[in-house]
């Protein structure tokens, strides 16, 4: 077969980076046990296809979710503001100069990193 | 990340993996925020519904506990989707319109069962898919199921609001966020439905009424809930010039669930207010447009040094992917124009929205499933476990090269356009503080 040479390419490789990405995820693992994370990481070493194999299918899925907003400091600060605001613990007049303050150094921050 | 906590039988963890691999195929980014840590006890999840068969995958996806669909009963006539629906526990719905035999007794029955078990159950209240960016009106059947399950003993059910979010529904390899609001316990608020000493059961209109009422109120908390497309577009456009101005670092993605929570926000406001905002922003994008722009390239930093910096980076990386790229474009090519060919039918994005995850699941499983074929044929079954695995690995590096392309010449369009738009800087600058002061007003 003329492809053959392009095989350990195509094939090997992959398999192999897959491989070890299985053991780097099994010994990464938090929610395993030191017993288990060693009988599956022999498992993907003494077979490696059919232990690569049941260990993906075997893994659970991680939640996707992450459970606060993801953005800095001063996305936290103007939603606490929103939230004191609409709690009532800040009159509106207050809320509107903490906002401006908020965003105004944002924007100086910026103009310092760009000129 | 960690994993997720409750316990599930072995079917639920298939379920929910299989939904993960196939949304994270569909999809480009699925970005989730859950204010809610409901993780246990009866729930009942009541999402919008935009994209038909996606919404119910995604939601799969998103929920740490696999829920059990509430769907219409039609699909139930046809042999292989029913014993799917079956087997991923989905509890069929009975709708006048579909005409035909039914009734909802069962329906409710199945519900009433699956809550006092335990289960978590989704249901999308406005009963059909919607092309508009806001809320239909909801119907009472998410209210009447579970005050028919409390009345019947069923103890701590929680409503669950949840937001689902295209980018674009119609296209694959696009962009969702979901948006999982703060739940309504039922038993410490059914004061608030009930007037005392009256029937808390379903046959309760009142209470039912007030009860819609209320998951109606949450759903559009968490959902795309806008006038028109138009208004839609310039306040989540506006939500992302806010965090963008917000960020450490203006050149990173903003996350998209950030940026659809905010745009709720706003879309909360007065209508006057969102008004000043919509044209404001409107008008913005507008001039960035004529220069070829938008607000994430005008602050994208993206000079001639960065740009070569930055594609060196991507050029090796499309240089490692190549030889998998062409493996996966071999195998993949054939579905991916029969994929192709369904997106050119004319039919309302709702439907593309079911037709075309359904159509890739198909013609690359048909695709996948005759290369495994033919891979046992010319050597054993080993070889087939490890074609199994190498398969999506060949499909993803054709995926990431044609994305990693895609981002090379978008940053080189981006860097000459700026380059030329350098003569008018201080003009966009004082357009952009000028639409930011609108935004920061209206906040």
């Amino acid at each position: 077969m003329g492809n053959l040479s392009i095989m350990p390419l195509v094939v090997a490789l992959p398999a192999f980076l897959l491989i070890g990405y299985t053991i780097v995820d099994i010994v990464r693992r938090t929610d395993l046990n030191g017993g288990r994370k060693v009988v599956w990481a022999a498992a993907v070493v003494v077979l490696p296809v059919i232990g690569t194999f049941a260990y993906l299918l075997a893994r659970p899925f991680q939640d996707p979710a992450h459970v606060t907003l993801r953005g800095n400091e001063r996305t936290h600060a103007v939603v606490a503001l929103i939230e004191q605001r609409a709690a009532g613990s800040i009159t509106q007049d207050e809320f509107t100069e903490k906002k401006r303050a908020v965003f105004d150094e944002a924007v100086d921050t910026h103009r310092a990193r760009y000129s | 990340m960690p994993d997720i906590g409750p316990k599930q039988t072995r079917r639920e963890r298939f379920i929910r993996k299989l939904a993960g691999v196939l949304v994270r195929g569909i999809y480009r980014r699925v970005d989730v925020y859950r204010a809610d840590d409901v993780a246990a006890g009866p729930q009942l999840s009541v999402s919008n519904h935009f994209g038909g068969f996606a919404d119910p995958l995604l939601l799969i996806y998103a929920m740490p506990r696999v829920p059990r669909i509430v769907a219409r009963d039609v699909i139930w006539k046809y042999p292989i989707v029913r014993s799917i629906m079956n087997w991923a526990g989905a509890i069929p719905v009975h709708k006048p319109e579909d005409r035909g035999p039914g009734s909802n007794d069962v329906m409710f029955g199945s519900a009433y069962e699956a809550l006092d078990e335990g289960s978590h159950v989704v249901i999308f209240p406005e009963g059909i898919t919607r092309d508009e960016p806001s809320i239909g009106r909801v119907k009472t059947g998410a209210a009447r199921i579970v005050l028919g399950a409390r009345a019947t003993g069923t103890e701590g059910i929680h409503v669950t609001p949840a937001g689902i979010h295209y980018e674009d529904k119609a296209s694959l390899r696009s962009d969702v966020s979901i948006l999982i609001g703060q739940s309504i316990d039922l038993d410490a608020s059914i004061d608030e439905y009930v007037a005392p000493g009256d029937d808390p059961g379903p046959e309760n209109r009142a209470a039912v009424r007030s009860l819609t009422a209320a998951i109606e109120r949450e759903i559009r908390r968490v959902a795309p809930d806008f006038t028109d497309w138009q208004q839609a577009r310039a306040l989540t456009a506006g939500s992302e010039i806010l965090l963008r101005t917000l960020a450490d670092d203006p050149r990173h993605p903003i996350p998209t669930a950030d940026r659809d929570a905010l745009a709720g926000h706003l879309g909360r406001k007065p209508p006057e207010e969102k008004e000043q905002v919509t044209v404001a922003v409107t008008r913005y994008n507008e001039q960035l447009a004529d220069l070829g722009l938008d607000d994430s390239r005008l602050l994208s930093g993206m000079t001639g040094k960065r740009f070569i910096r930055r594609s060196l980076g991507l050029l090796l990386l499309a240089a490692i992917l190549l030889p998998f790229a062409v493996v996966g474009a071999i195998i993949n090519w054939i579905p991916y124009l029969l994929v192709k060919a369904v997106g050119l039918l004319r039919v309302a994005p709702a439907v593309l929205s079911t037709a075309k995850p359904l159509a890739a699941i198909f013609f690359f499983g048909i695709s996948w499933g005759l290369t495994l074929w033919g891979v046992f044929r010319e050597w054993d079954a080993g070889g087939v476990l490890l074609a199994a695995m190498l398969l999506p690995l060949y499909l993803g590096a054709v995926i990431v090269f044609l994305e990693t392309a895609q981002t090379l010449w978008s940053s080189f369009r981006t860097w000459r356009r700026l380059r030329r738009a350098r003569s008018s800087g201080d003009i966009i600058a004082a357009e952009r503080r000028a639409v930011l002061d609108v935004l920061v007003e209206a906040l």
